[in-house]
């Protein structure tokens, strides 16, 4: 197996995998999108909710509200935390929002008694407040997956293709129908010949292979090489998602061979 | 159960048998439900 990194950012990382099967590359698409543990809030304590929002309304969206930690590897999942789940620093990261109106309630009013917590983004709107209106709400946020609620989903948009090859065959005329044809514009004219820009831009539509009369347009996925893209919504960054993923696949797959092991 | 009468803003207890949902000081026929004292525990769900 070989690895080429294409893009990284903050919140995406774009690589290449090479020899390896759909399977493999379609597990690590899954453990980023459901496995990777994830701050969000779990149980609020409403004091005072005189909003037009229902308390339970209310608490969805604290729920929905992504939360990052500057280090989040010093929090564990509170099935795995030494307290047994009972609620400790170690798991548990308490806030307060009280926010009195007139005026916006936005996700920058929850405030973490931990000073390296805090929302990903300052300006998610959760309630409006009118004259006199209050909302006072403590709780808590813990560590979890997605598997067990959407709330902790960390990777937002992973997904993977087949890298695309795309040949142009020595019969082609240089027509141009299959430039206008493509969606992506990854096909372009030079000197009387069709070349490929950008091949690993192309979604394999294959619209410029029908367009092409002669037939030199030729685009066929390499069945053993993928391009992987995991994006998240900011609250782990993405490289560490990866990781994170990858160990939980490398972890389950320890754990089924120890398993295993004792029937051999 | 307490509730509060949305006209004259007065606390009022409701006798269900007896009087029906009205007001006791100003007649009025619609009341509202005060929010409990009590802490409301939920999950963030």
């Amino acid at each position: 197996m070989k690895v080429e990194l294409l893009e990284l950012k903050e919140n995406r990382v774009r690589f290449l995998l090479k020899g390896v099967s759909a399977a493999f590359a379609n597990g690590i698409r899954r453990a980023a999108l459901a496995e990777v543990p994830n701050l969000a809030i779990d149980e609020i304590a409403l004091y005072d909710n005189t909003s037009v929002l229902f308390d339970e309304q209310l608490a969805l969206r604290l729920g929905l509200v992504p939360i990052t930690a500057e280090d989040p590897s010093v929090f564990s999942l509170p099935e795995e935390c030494q307290c047994g789940g009972a609620g400790c620093p170690g798991c548990r990261l308490d806030f307060m929002v009280t926010v009195e109106g007139p005026g916006m309630v936005y996700s920058r009013d929850i405030k973490f008694t931990d000073p390296s917590v805090r929302p990903v983004v300052d300006t998610i709107p959760l309630v409006v407040l009118g004259e006199g209106e209050k909302v006072v709400i403590e709780g808590y946020a813990t560590l979890g997956v997605a598997r067990s609620h959407a709330k902790w989903n960390a990777g937002t948009l992973c997904g993977y293709k087949n890298l695309p090859k795309i040949e142009i065959g020595p019969e082609c005329n240089g027509c141009g129908k299959c430039i206008a044809e493509c969606a992506r514009n990854i096909l372009v004219l030079e000197a009387e010949r069709i070349k490929v820009t950008d091949p690993l831009n192309c979604s394999l539509c294959k619209l410029c292979v029908r367009a092409c009369e002669t037939g030199a347009v030729k685009v066929e996925p390499v069945l053993d090489c993928f391009v992987l893209s995991i994006e998240g919504d900011g609250s782990v960054k993405a490289r560490d998602m990866v990781w994170m993923a990858t160990s939980e696949i490398r972890k389950r797959a320890e754990y089924l061979g120890n398993w295993l092991a004792e029937f051999a | 159960m307490a509730y509060k009468c949305t006209r004259c803003k007065k606390t009022v207890e409701v006798d269900y048998e007896y009087s029906g949902i009205r007001c006791p000081y100003c007649g009025h026929r619609i009341l509202m439900k005060e929010r409990p004292t009590t802490v409301k525990r939920m999950k963030a769900v």
